[in-house]
């Protein structure tokens, strides 16, 4: 397995008003192709910091962040939006599907903002169908419940066949049962297609069902375990 | 493109209420273009049709050291067949009395027969005198008064008391039959042509036959002082009229787009998430603005043309006469495609310039303060 994903001593450190907040206090982990990884800890601990640094969403404060093998500091912004297209895939807790786009439109987009990017109808029916909303295609988000939404942004987030795809506490707000079938789902996805995952939780249920567990604690790591 | 524009159009339409607002507010920028535009350009074609009435489209003037136009060059001109009406005028002045008042007056020899075709009126032309001449004599319509000049007397019954925006052309202007002249001699002529566009033609054929040392010869399309001060002032006008609404539409696109977008901040921090660079977001804005110019456009070309058509049907609004003229007037609208043109430039260029200020502003925002839940 090839590594996609490093954290070097990664310190992220915020101003909020005149108070320093530091959400993460030098972590070091790195991610290899084809994991299925949950990064756990209570609220407020750095999950979310630490798969906004790893979209390239944001820049750390000091520490090193290497990308499929390239420095996160030395990728322009330009570059950034690029790889997060066609490399990075991205779920949101609360969905952010675009309310005026139909299913079938919010998963195309992506692929459109890029001409380079060659997805097919076929390839999107094929995505639509392997997240189990074959049917709902032309359906706008107000249509559908909170666990077909975040299938729809599962399905956004792979349009363009990404090496990685972040996950933001993506069960937090679904019932279990909608939670476990979303878990099971990605789980799926990462066999079919071999992406890789990281995902945010501190569902102990939905944690189980990681391959690697990435306990983090008030901005440091404070367990790394892979488990069978 | 297209689905770029069914993508805007679903996004003017989920702000109902909003969109609405500014469209309305552009949508009223046009209909005060078109129509303002459109009494300003029926004012002006007024002008040169009032210009073409009274003195033709083509005037042969007597230069100070030229001869008088005599019958034999009328009969010259009219044998080239492209003139439909031809009067001779005369200017003259001398001195002109009422009961024991006189005063010195300026005028022209006119054939008030001659002049009823020429100008195209139903009723039959009425010799006039200038306001303050009339009241100068104490002389009122009906009134009969005499006067001479250096070549001839004459007596004159006063048709209609005149008046201008030009208190000196009142104070000594009079207007006498032609028929007083002993000798049929004319310091102009004035030509109307049986079809307007051979007007260089008719032009190159009288300048054969015309001394150009000796007379002056000038087309309608040579626009006379007045008319270029007019238009000045009405164009000078419009542009200030057009400015004030390119900002009015500005700040009401602004701050209606600014709310949405605001609103949609967390949905561009989930583009920029998936790839969208500041151009997309341009881009996206960009759509949304030229769909909302072009429906406001279309909305107000068509309601100031409805207005307009309502106001000519209804026979023009009326306008009491500015001081120092005696008669009052109506206005019309004229829609031309300039100003219809002109409002969809104002109306676009606003809005996008606008627009793009504000994508600028909004698609270089963290992207992580634009993606978080918010408070």
């Amino acid at each position: 397995m090839s590594e996609v994903l490093s954290f070097e001593r990664v310190e992220k450190v915020y101003k909020l008003d005149e108070v320093l907040v530091y959400a993460l206090k030098g972590i070091d982990f790195s991610i290899q192709k084809g994991e299925f990884t949950a990064i756990v800890g209570p609220s407020g601990s750095g999950k979310t910091t630490i798969l906004h640094l790893s979209a390239l969403l944001d820049r750390p404060s000091s520490g090193r962040i290497l990308l499929f093998g390239m420095d996160s500091e030395e990728i322009s912004n330009k570059e950034a939006s690029r790889i997060r297209n066609k490399k990075i895939g991205f779920v949101f807790q609360t969905f952010n599907l675009i309310p005026v786009l139909t299913v079938y439109e919010n998963i195309e987009y992506p692929a459109l903002l890029y001409p380079d990017n060659k997805v097919s109808r076929d390839r999107i029916m094929e995505l639509i169908e392997s997240v189990g909303l074959k049917g709902h295609e032309n359906k706008f988000p107000s249509q559908l419940s909170g666990g077909q939404r975040q299938r729809v942004a599962i399905a956004r987030a792979l349009v363009n066949n990404p090496e990685i795809v972040f996950a933001d506490e993506p069960t937090a707000n679904l019932d279990h049962e909608t939670g476990e079938q979303i878990i099971t789902l990605m789980e799926e996805l990462n066999k079919k297609y071999g992406t890789t995952f990281v995902f945010s939780t501190h569902d102990p249920k939905i944690m189980r069902r990681a391959r690697r567990l990435i306990r983090i604690e008030d901005g440091k790591i404070v367990g790394d375990e892979y488990v069978s | 493109m297209f689905r770029e524009l069914k993508f805007a159009l679903r996004n003017i339409f989920r702000h109902g209420f909003n969109s609405l607002l500014t469209i309305g507010v552009m949508a009223l920028g046009v209909v005060i273009i078109t129509l303002l535009s459109g009494f300003y350009d029926w004012m002006f074609d007024s002008l040169k049709d009032d210009i073409t009435k009274t003195d033709g489209h083509i005037m042969i003037l007597k230069r100070e050291k030229g001869d008088f136009i005599d019958e034999k060059m009328l009969e010259k001109i009219n044998s080239l067949g492209l003139f439909k009406n031809i009067v001779a005028r005369r200017s003259i002045s001398g001195v002109v009395g009422f009961g024991d008042k006189s005063a010195i007056f300026s005028g022209i020899a006119i054939d008030p027969e001659k002049e009823t075709v020429f100008r195209g009126m139903k009723e039959r032309y009425k010799i006039k005198i200038g306001k303050i001449l009339a009241n100068t004599l104490g002389v009122k319509e009906g009134d009969e008064i005499s006067g001479f000049t250096g070549e001839f007397g004459f007596f004159l019954n006063v048709e209609e008391v005149y008046g201008t925006f030009s208190p000196e052309l009142d104070r000594f202007y009079l207007e006498v039959p032609i028929a007083n002249i002993p000798e049929k001699k004319y310091t102009s002529v004035h030509l109307q042509l049986a079809d307007v566009s051979k007007l260089d033609l008719a032009l190159k054929k009288l300048k054969e036959i015309i001394s150009a040392e000796k007379y002056d010869i000038k087309s309608f399309s040579d626009p006379g002082s007045y008319y270029i001060a007019v238009k000045t002032i009405y164009s000078n006008n419009l542009w200030f009229v057009t400015i004030v609404i390119f900002f009015l539409v500005a700040f009401s696109v602004g701050s209606v787009l600014f709310m949405e977008l605001n609103e949609r901040e967390k949905e561009i921090g989930t583009l920029r998430t998936f790839g969208a660079n500041p151009l997309h977001i341009h881009k996206m804005v960009f759509y949304e603005t030229f769909v909302m110019s072009i429906i406001a456009w279309v909305f107000g070309v068509g309601l100031s043309n409805a207005i307009g058509y309502f106001v000519n049907a209804l026979g023009g609004i009326y306008l009491p006469p500015p001081p120092t003229v005696s008669k009052g007037f109506y206005i019309f609208f004229t829609t031309e495609p300039k100003s219809i043109v002109n409002s969809l430039i104002v109306v676009l260029l606003s809005s996008m310039i606008v627009g793009q200020i504000l994508s600028f502003y909004f698609s270089r925002r963290e992207i992580v303060l634009q993606i978080m839940p918010r408070r």
